[in-house]
């Protein structure tokens, strides 16, 4: 059971460790894999800018080249000067192909009428084709342009120009065309060469060097025109960077954003085109993301085995401490068990109660005991033999086990030697005399004895190294009792123990008890100190026994607020009553002992002389036995009632109880004289109370039977 | 208080009587006489040194004894009375009945 029980404990305590574990690699990990993962979003943001940002400046140079060669070829061409009879115009423009491979197309338009046999508008050109060079006369195909075409408006006055983008009549493709005037040789402007590009490849090429698979991209020229048609997503950002375009001329570093789109934006400065590229936030950081996803999924699974291996781990690593920690708890249980059975045993030992019918309820006792430890090392005890009350407090040295061991000796003898020994000093002598000898391990025990003879008040004791009691007068005034110079017991073998003798008045009480009390520290090291003790024995001198006890024993617990007790601490209370002046009594004959001791102490109390101390005795026993025999003839256990009272200088004792009717002094005389063979003493109880007291009153009051008896002065 | 019989020839009897014979002691103080009770015509001397006190069921048991003699032809001698035992029986006329040395 317990080996199951400890093996469940290293389970519970591996899992716990190992849960503690995986916990702060989990929060480390995921702290870790999110800073990673926002700077990883942040360099893939960065790298994608850089690399949109490059290809759009390869795309924009190498497109920058292209036209720059067109317009040099066309320049280098125009540089010729035509001659109408001489020149011709296809070799002018196989010059222009041949001299630059990009050019696709190149036509010349001739003034108006230049050439008269050829019509008001003559263009001739000259196109690649797969097995050389083609010639025609775009006007053949439905071409014009005096006053309609845009390179001839600009180049016919002298301007170089780059039109506009265009698809070819011919086959729809998209082209773009650098316009130049043809001088003659009087510089006059006899027509303009136009050098056509076809922007096919610009597409495949835009195509080819996408910075990423979903990019977006456009080309628009200045005119609006796309060069590059724009999806739908892309003509929304177009549309959303109208102004934008209008006013920049020129390339944005950092790309806008637009709708979780970055938009770069480059400018081609020989067309005044535009290259826009955009793409969405989310597959820029899809790659990042998708990466701390599987890194997270990977790290739960490595904790789950990580935890499972640390369980594992953990508890193979303690396991071999199992048996030790059994045994020691098992140890622990068998000493645990031991020292509360000890520390009943040692509370069994204590006196519950006095046993009061010897004693009148004369005295009234009360006590506590509250160890340290599980087991004390204080004693107290008191018990009556006869008309005496004997008592003892006493503080063994040390805590703990030992102190107890050798207290629970010292209580056995103190009971034993009590038994055929009243005398306080004899009996702490006797003691010490069976201790001192033997004791090789210097214990010893500061010990209080008292005998106090609860008829007299006569209070005879020996304090053999025990702090001195405390006398509480009935007035509140407290007293140390005289402390003498005996020794603790169990000390020297050759001690001697002397007694004193002090003489108890009623409300007298003592106060008993171990350094506990007065030495009760709190957390500052501070005593709670013998001048607190005795206020607050003053201040309950008019309280019951209890709560004085109590009373001292609530102020040391605040006083010490907390701190643990240190010491054990004993309290022991007798105050010597005064006679009370009502005796209840039940209708048993055993309680007439009882009764003779209170009669005797009232006379004492009440200064009358033992003389007729016989006689009322008698009187008032006869009274009660009447009530016992004619009263109470069946039952037990009924209450009768005596009070004593001074009435008139006279002594006056009230017999009540709740019996039968039944009046005494009617009774006659028994007659002893005459036939005392045939009397059976009937009356002879209130014969002898009326001849040994003064005056005899019957009452029935209430169902109660009043007998009152007064003494004669 | 405790009662003890003694005798020589079971005939006379010396009784003692010990202590308080009051209402609680004086049922067993008559059991401790049922011996002497029954023997008829016996001669009886209580001999009341050590007798302290006595309450009316005291005297009851003294009449029990001095009906019990007068009865069978014996006799009852009762001797040593303390003072105040001494008034009871003489203000109860005991002391006529009985011989009271």
């Amino acid at each position: 059971m317990k080996g199951k029980f400890i093996n469940k404990q290293l389970g519970n305590v591996s899992a716990k460790v190992s849960a503690f574990v995986i916990i702060v690699v989990f929060i480390v990990s995921s702290v870790t894999t999110l800073i990673v993962t926002s700077q990883t979003y942040d360099k893939a943001l960065h790298i994608t800018h850089a690399k949109a940002n490059e290809s759009m400046k390869y795309v924009a140079m190498i497109l920058d080249a292209k036209l720059n060669l067109v317009e040099m070829t066309t320049d280098a061409i125009t540089k010729y000067r035509f001659d109408r009879n001489k020149s011709k115009a296809n070799d002018f423009m196989k010059e222009v192909l041949e001299a630059c491979p990009e050019i696709d197309r190149v036509s010349i338009m001739f003034n108006e009428n230049y050439f008269p046999g050829k019509g008001r508008e003559y263009a001739p050109t000259m196109l690649r084709s797969d097995t050389g060079y083609v010639t025609l006369n775009a006007i053949d195909y439905g071409f014009t342009y005096l006053g309609t075409d845009a390179s001839w408006l600009h180049s016919s006055k002298g301007e170089r120009y780059w039109c506009d983008f265009y698809l070819s009549s011919s086959n729809k493709t998209p082209m773009v065309a650098f316009s130049a005037p043809i001088y003659d040789n009087d510089d006059q402007i006899i027509g303009v060469l136009v050098s056509g590009i076809n922007l096919l490849w610009l597409r495949d090429f835009l195509d080819s060097n996408k910075p990423a698979p979903d990019c977006r991209i456009t080309a628009i020229t200045e005119q609006g025109h796309y060069i590059y048609p724009p999806d739908s997503v892309m003509l929304d950002i177009v549309k959303h960077m109208a102004d934008h375009l209008k006013t920049h001329m020129q390339s944005d570093d950092v790309p806008e954003q637009i709708d979780n789109m970055f938009v770069h934006h480059i400018l081609i400065d020989k067309t005044k085109w535009k290259l826009l590229i955009a793409y969405p936030y989310e597959s820029v950081i899809a790659k990042p993301k998708q990466m701390a996803t599987r890194f997270f999924v990977i790290n739960i699974i490595a904790l789950a085995l990580l935890f499972v291996l640390l369980v594992v781990g953990i508890y193979l690593i303690i396991r071999p401490f199992t048996n030790k920690i059994r045994t020691v708890t098992e140890r622990n249980t068998a000493i645990e068990k031991d020292l509360t059975l000890a520390s009943a045993l040692q509370s069994n030992m204590l006196p519950k109660k006095v046993n009061s019918t010897t004693a009148v309820n004369e005295i009234e006792v009360n006590a506590v005991l509250q160890p340290a430890k599980i087991v004390g090392g204080d004693l107290y005890d008191y018990f009556m033999v006869n008309d005496s009350l004997f008592m003892c407090i006493g503080d063994v040295s040390g805590k703990g086990v030992p102190a107890s061991l050798f207290m629970m000796i010292v209580h056995t003898m103190f009971r034993d030697i009590a038994q055929y020994q009243d005398n306080p000093a004899a009996i702490v002598q006797h003691m010490n005399d069976l201790l001192a000898p033997k004791n090789k391990d210097n214990m010893f025990c500061t010990l209080f004895v008292a005998v106090l003879d609860v008829v007299t008040g006569k209070f005879r004791y020996c304090n053999a190294g025990h702090n001195p009691p405390i006398l509480i007068h009935k007035n509140g005034q407290t007293e140390y009792m005289e402390a003498g110079e005996n020794a603790a017991i169990g000390i020297f073998d050759d001690e001697t123990y002397e007694q004193k003798e002090l003489q108890f008045h009623t409300g007298d009480a003592i106060y008993l008890y171990t350094d506990g009390v007065t030495e009760a520290e709190n957390n500052s090291h501070e005593l709670y100190g013998e001048k607190q003790l005795l206020a607050t024995l003053s201040a309950n001198s008019g309280n019951g026994l209890a709560e004085c006890i109590n009373a001292v024993k609530n102020q040391v617990s605040a006083f010490v607020h907390g701190a643990e007790q240190s010491d054990d601490i004993t309290m022991l209370m007798v105050k010597y009553l005064q006679i009370p002046d009502a005796l209840r009594l039940t209708n048993d004959v055993a309680e007439v002992p009882r009764m003779n001791l209170w009669i005797e102490a009232v006379l004492k109390e009440n200064d009358i002389s033992p003389d007729k101390l016989f006689n009322v005795q008698l009187a008032v026993e006869e009274a009660v036995a009447n009530v016992m025999n004619y009263a109470y003839p069946e039952q037990t256990g009924m209450p009768i009632t005596i009070t004593a009272s001074q009435c008139d200088g006279s002594l006056r004792f009230v017999i009540e109880d709740n019996g039968v009717e039944f009046d005494p002094t009617k009774q006659s005389n028994p007659d002893l004289e005459t036939d005392p063979m045939e009397t059976d003493l009937g009356g002879m109880g209130i014969y002898l109370i009326k001849q040994l007291m003064g005056e005899v009153a019957y009452q029935r009051i209430d169902d109660k039977n009043i007998l009152t008896l007064t003494l004669k002065k | 208080m405790t009662t003890t019989v003694t005798t020589t020839d079971n005939t006379t009897f010396t009784v003692t009587m010990d202590g308080r014979l009051d209402t609680a002691a004086s049922q067993q103080c008559l059991e401790d006489l049922k011996t002497v009770l029954e023997i008829p015509g016996a001669n009886i001397t209580v001999d009341c040194t050590d007798l302290e006190y006595i309450s009316s069921s005291g005297l009851r048991i003294f009449l029990t004894l001095y009906k019990s003699t007068f009865a069978t032809k014996g006799s009852l001698r009762v001797t040593n009375l303390n003072p105040d035992v001494r008034n009871i029986f003489n203000i109860t006329g005991f002391s006529k009945r009985f011989g009271i040395e």
